[in-house]
């Protein structure tokens, strides 16, 4: 039996796979179809300061092996979280990850503050979300603004802070260097790559909001590359995510240099998909003979021997 | 605890009018104990993993004794093409009962039920479940062409339809049916699937003879179970999940 606990930034997670933020709501929904404690975590649905209404719809287009989504950030806002909908997940077993976003600084700070006061395990900082205006993913795409965020966040936060970091830069190492730099205690990635879809019947985009970030295994090679880059550039613990259906995906990804994984569009393709994630995975662990799953993470063999 | 995510047996997969097919499926004992008239059920597409996305399609009819369901479903997209697809004995990856459903009450005897297209077809079942009420059904199709349960509608209800262009019977929307059909006898209550063009009409006369009225909405779903948050309707000022607060609303409440 393969020992499937991993620990990221002193938090101990029973297995590596993580419910990804904004496909599974804040977890209830999902009592239905599994037991949530058998998940090595959830990352809650993304929350602001002020309760939004998010984008309008069509908000999803199916493309070539992928989704496109534009939600736009709807949420309860964290005051009405605190008070709707935490009760309902926070004796659940498992590690409850808040995802934090905003317009501003100050919205980050807020959020993170109010959240101090419950029993949350870790916070996600979302300077990645593509899809709302303002804010999301221009702190994410800009180190020196990233930076500024993560600091004021981490100064603000009693729980070690992940930063969710975007595809939609041209170097990612730069902007994992500058979350680590500003006091990150882990990243994750990739989050949606913004993409768009057009009926050419009716010459529309297909997305209200024009644009939408692209997820599912059309993704996986570019969320595999960025994740093995980032790996390579910091430190502190990688959470690798972007197109994982399988159990063998997310070998992969730790294989690149992961010390645990996400998945969404599994989920939005099936429910239970990340209870079968997790199955999968540790069968693979026990095929290859693994003591400990952690022991996979940033094992990516390079050189090759010379063929005689 | 019910299990939602099953696999259903593709029974009979046939065609019944231009781009209209029907599907029956046998379900998984139990699972039809929780089902409504107006909740669907959310088809994985078979074949390459290629389509992410399930197809959420409503329930057209029900067996409860032989655990069987029945869809009507038109053909969109490649999704939907290869659905048509599908031979008897296959299985489909399905989840079900989806969706809150249409709910009478008991002092409602009185139902007009009025369905445009494939809107048409989750309203039969709301016949089968509550068969101790009186019913008409206003049913509003393109053409003669795309025509389908005529019949199973009259064995229960007194049937008017129309088609877009007159091919069949009265030309118009199935809504130009409304005044005339309200002025004759006022319904206790009316049951609404079609197309958005429907629904200015639908409101003023629900506006007019104070009638409740339940529309059943679509929207393009994602995971079909409150997860992604995508399929939302303006409802009463909200964005509410259609494919868990929804697929029923109340007219009044619903912002067009």
């Amino acid at each position: 039996m393969t020992d499937m606990s991993v620990k990221i930034a002193g938090v101990e997670f029973k297995n590596p796979v993580i419910a990804a933020s904004g496909t599974f709501a804040f977890g209830e929904e999902y009592r239905l179809y599994m037991d949530l404690s058998r998940l090595g975590g959830i990352a809650l649905k993304a929350l602001t300061r002020e309760k939004r209404l998010g984008n309008p719809p069509v908000r999803i287009a199916e493309t070539a092996s992928g989704i496109l989504n534009s939600v736009g950030l709807q949420n309860p806002g964290v005051d009405g979280f605190i008070r709707d909908y935490w009760s309902r997940i926070s004796k659940t077993d498992t590690v409850k990850i808040a995802n934090i976003a905003g317009s501003t600084v100050d919205e980050y700070i807020y959020v993170t503050q109010r959240l101090n006061e419950i029993g949350l395990d870790m916070y996600e900082v979302n300077v990645s979300c593509p899809n709302v205006k303002e804010g999301g993913v221009n702190f994410g795409t800009d180190a020196k603004l990233l930076g500024d965020v993560v600091a004021q966040v981490k100064k603000a936060a009693n729980k070690p802070i992940i930063v969710k970091l975007t595809p939609n830069v041209t170097r990612i190492a730069d902007m994992a260097r500058a979350a680590e730099d500003a006091g990150a205690d882990a990243l994750s990635l990739i989050n949606t790559i913004t993409g768009m879809a057009v009926n050419a019947r009716t010459r529309k985009p297909v997305l209200a909001n024009v644009t939408g970030g692209l997820s599912g295994p059309a993704v996986k090679p570019v969320a595999l590359r960025m994740v093995w880059e980032a790996y390579k550039a910091v430190k502190i613990p990688v959470i690798g995510m972007g197109g994982i259906m399988t159990g063998l995906d997310a070998a992969e990804f730790m294989i690149a240099g992961a010390s645990a994984v996400m998945a969404g569009t599994a989920t939005i393709s099936s429910p239970d998909a990340l209870v079968r994630i997790i199955e999968e995975l540790e069968q693979y662990c026990g095929e290859q003979n693994m003591g400990k799953v952690s022991e996979l993470t940033g094992t990516l063999i390079t050189s090759s021997p010379e063929c005689r | 605890m019910l299990k939602k995510h099953s696999t259903a047996m593709v029974i009979e997969n046939t065609p019944m009018a231009k781009n209209i097919y029907r599907m029956t499926l046998g379900v998984e004992p139990n699972t039809l104990e929780y089902y409504r008239p107006g909740q669907f059920a959310h088809f994985k597409i078979p074949g390459s993993g290629e389509h992410l996305l399930r197809r959420p399609i409503s329930i057209n009819d029900y067996d409860m004794e032989k655990n069987r369901i029945q869809i009507a479903y038109l053909l969109m997209g490649e999704g939907t093409k290869r659905l048509a697809a599908a031979r008897e004995g296959d299985a489909l990856d399905i989840l079900f009962p989806l969706g809150n459903g249409f709910k009478l009450a008991p002092e409602q005897k009185n139902v007009l039920l009025i369905g445009g297209g494939i809107g048409i077809a989750p309203l039969l079942t709301v016949m089968r479940y509550y068969p101790d009420r009186e019913y008409r059904a206003l049913l509003g199709y393109r053409s003669k062409d795309y025509i389908y349960q005529v019949e199973e509608f009259q064995k229960t209800a007194k049937v008017s339809v129309t088609t877009d262009d007159g091919s069949f019977e009265k030309k118009g929307y199935a809504t130009d049916l409304l005044e005339a059909e309200f002025e004759k006898n006022c319904p206790d209550v009316m049951l609404a699937c079609g197309p958005t063009c429907f629904f200015g009409t639908l409101k003023s006369i629900m506006q007019k003879y104070c009638v409740p009225t339940f529309v059943s909405l679509e929207q393009h779903m994602g995971c079909g179970t409150g997860g992604c948050s995508v399929c939302v309707c303006k409802i009463a000022g909200e964005n509410k999940r259609v494919c868990v607060e929804g697929p029923v609303f109340e007219l009044a409440e619903v912002e067009i």
